[in-house]
């Protein structure tokens, strides 16, 4: 029978050493699939490698030896001591396959609780295997039911909500005060490292000019290049503001350098067109007097930070009702994953009947003369039928109420059609295209 | 209950709906949730349209605003029509949710007052007093959507400052596009009242021979208007923007409140309810 199973490491249990070692670059995934292909005889598999987590997902037969394997050949891959490598590694099969894949790809199992990028390196990852061949149909249920629970966890719930980055926040409050930003100028005073992530950011949104007022007049003209914005001289940095809507500021200076003199005399010549001041320094280069002036709304790393944690609060608040709805996203891929199975045990069951038939029908053709072969297949064929007509419909009566599980165990074993082997490509049943098998749900 | 106050109480009843809906968006929003409450808004419009041609049959008017109860609704039913022209103008979505409880109180306070009484017009009606009316009942309308866009920007503008960023916040439009939606409305409103008094002035010169009456509506909404001038003036001509100009509008529309109803209840005067 065929099982679904997961493993890896994320940043839960893993250093970022062991992290970083056995991360595989886009480029690598096709080669390590075919490994694992060619080694371990999986025909279904899945890897997801991120910063934060390298994962294995695959359909096997034996799950004990795939538990063996798989470390010892990730170990021997990338040259990582197995016995620390199985240490970290964790390890799921079957249905907590499904709950662990559901949880990741909504995000909740990320070092930021909702965090998006997730969901796309996911879909990522199917995409590399899928274009490779390494998915079939069970696999590809899987992960498209995935992508679906985590669109409706996100979508129903505030789990996606909320900026959690400091960038991001600011440029939430941008959008709170200024709308679509398609018409702001920007003001870069001083150049750090945050002030460029929320620079980043606002650039994607078309402001209408970016100026970049720094002291250090390299690393001005190195972000002008970068991100096609105007480097201005410092000393002119009051002259801009007057034409500024966003200023993000974040000089090396030790004393404010915005005052509330400035800003008053700038804000009655804007016009109290509003200004929104983004003072990402430490220590602060705007006087925090400022904030009482109408029209000026002035946000420092501390108030931003204050909000990126609410936020992240509210969305561990969303977790309990993300996990409901993947639940029922589980259940019901485990519904189809049971009709599956059924549908095989039909075939199967039909195959040996089938073969018998033919056995017989073997034995007397050596006897018999063809007409009367012909007869008897027919009276064959017949009584196979008879015998399995009302049985099939009461099986799929009680399968269609969402029961009868014991039934198909049953007829499993009675008639050991474990041993059978159906008459096509191995994994006849996973090549069908999906949604063409009997019984699987309407979708 | 006859047939018309029969469709007046269905009229509630959708209004209720559509804030039901507006309120369910607010708590668990989904795209379909706001179109239904929308929806729902515009079939309350609808209902509230037919419950005003009814009621101009049976009370004999062509515009049945001669009565408090009735006043008050033909007021309600324009607010949500001229809600329903900007929001789809300026794509507004989540402004129902304070605009219906508004417009149901209005028309379940119309329901209460209702009287089957009929009446009778000291005045023939025409076509500039029809203009007169609505063009009135619109400008209050509109300078009404105004005082809402207005005092949502207030709230935003308070949270932001001092940084307390609840649930409204989320929820609400930018800054931006409250400010829009305060300054559209109030350029729609302006020029519907300066049709009113236009229309209003040569009605009254045609029936009593004289352009003005020491009416206190005449006084007090001439004195609206200069209000609205000045705020329109400040913002377009000296491009002023911001919380100040926005606190001036909504001290304007006690003006407007004034001139709807504190004038019509006193006794004596053209505008006052009519027995």
């Amino acid at each position: 029978m065929q099982h679904l199973f997961a493993l890896g490491l994320n940043h839960r249990y893993a250093a970022v050493e062991f992290r970083e070692r056995l991360a595989f670059g886009r480029q690598e995934l096709p080669t390590v699939l075919g490994e694992l292909r060619q080694n371990l005889g999986l025909t279904e598999s899945v890897v997801l490698a991120t910063c934060n987590r390298v994962e294995v997902y695959g359909v096997a037969e034996d799950l004990a030896n795939i538990r063996r394997v798989l470390p010892e050949f990730l170990s021997l891959y990338r040259a990582v001591d197995e016995a620390s490598l199985r240490k970290t590694l964790y390890f799921f099969d079957d249905e907590e396959v499904v709950r662990h894949l559901f949880r990741v790809a909504t995000g909740l199992d990320s070092m930021v609780v909702g965090e998006s990028e997730i969901l796309g390196q996911v879909k990522e990852a199917y995409r590399v295997a899928s274009q490779e061949g390494h998915v079939k149909a069970l696999l590809h249920h899987l992960f498209e039911r995935a992508f679906r629970a985590a669109k409706r966890a996100r979508q129903e719930t505030g789990i996606a909500s909320g900026a959690v980055s400091v960038a991001s926040v600011a440029v939430e409050l941008a959008q709170k005060i200024f709308g679509r930003l398609a018409q702001e100028n920007i003001l870069l005073l001083g150049t750090g490292k945050v002030s460029e992530l929320t620079l980043k950011r606002l650039v994607r949104l078309e402001a209408r000019a970016i100026w970049i007022a720094s002291r250090n007049p390299d690393r001005a003209q190195e972000l002008a290049r970068k991100y096609d914005v105007r480097p201005v001289l410092f000393s002119d940095w009051r002259h801009y503001l007057r034409e500024a809507d966003i200023v993000i500021s974040s000089t090396a200076s030790p004393h404010p350098i915005v005052r509330y003199e400035d800003v008053k005399e700038v804000m009655a010549l804007r016009k109290h067109k509003p200004l929104f001041i983004i003072d990402l320094a430490v220590p602060r280069d705007t006087e925090e007097r400022v904030n009482s002036l109408d029209d000026v709304y002035l946000y420092n790393i501390d108030d931003l930070t204050g909000i990126s944690e609410a936020n992240v609060k509210l969305r561990r608040k969303e977790i309990a009702k993300c996990e409901a709805i993947i639940e029922k996203e589980v259940e019901h891929f485990l519904h189809w994953l049971r009709q599956l199975d059924s549908s095989a045990i039909v075939e199967k069951l039909q195959a040996r009947l089938q073969a018998i038939i033919r056995e017989e029908l073997e034995v007397a053709a050596k006897t018999e003369s063809p007409e009367r072969v012909e007869v008897l297949r027919r009276m064959l064929a017949r009584v196979k039928g008879k015998l399995l007509h009302e049985p099939l419909r009461k099986l799929k009566e009680v399968q269609e109420e969402g029961g009868g599980h014991h039934y198909f165990e049953a007829l499993q074993t009675l008639f050991d059609l474990e041993r059978v082997q159906l008459n096509h490509e191995e994994n006849k049943v996973s090549d069908r295209e999906p949604g063409k098998q009997t019984g699987a749900f309407a979708d | 209950m006859n047939a018309s106050s029969s469709i007046l109480a269905a009229v509630n009843a959708v209004y209720l709906a559509s804030f039901a809906f507006f309120l369910w968006n607010f708590l668990a929003p989904r795209d379909w949730i706001k179109r239904l409450a929308n929806q729902t808004l515009g079939l309350g419009f609808l209902v509230a349209s037919g419950f005003l041609v009814t009621e101009a049959r049976r009370s004999g008017l062509y515009i049945p605003v001669a009565r408090l109860y009735q006043a008050l609704f033909f007021f309600s039913w324009s607010m949500v029509c001229v809600y329903l022209v900007l929001a789809w103008r300026l794509k507004l979505d989540t402004f129902g949710l304070v605009l219906v409880p508004l417009v149901w109180i209005m028309s379940l306070t119309s329901f209460f007052a209702y009287e089957d009484k009929p009446v009778a017009l000291p005045y023939e009606e025409n076509v500039l007093f029809g203009v007169h009316v609505v063009a009135a009942f619109f400008a209050y309308a509109s300078f009404a959507l105004a005082f809402v866009g207005a005092i949502l920007y207030l709230i935003q503008n308070r949270g932001l400052k001092a940084k307390r960023l609840g649930p409204f916040y989320h929820r609400l439009p930018s800054l931006e596009v409250l400010e829009t939606v305060v300054y559209q409305s109030i350029i729609l409103g302006f020029a519907l009242l300066t049709l009113a008094l236009a229309s209003g002035f040569i009605w009254t010169r045609d029936v009593f021979g004289v352009f003005w009456h020491w009416d206190p509506k005449f006084m007090s909404s001439l004195l609206t208007w200069f209000f609205y001038l000045a705020i329109l003036y400040l913002h377009y001509v000296k491009s002023l923007r911001g919380r100040n100009v926005v606190m001036v509008s909504v001290l304007a529309f006690f003006c407007v409140l004034l001139t709807f109803l504190g004038v019509n209840v006193f006794e004596g005067g053209v505008h006052s309810f009519l027995k």
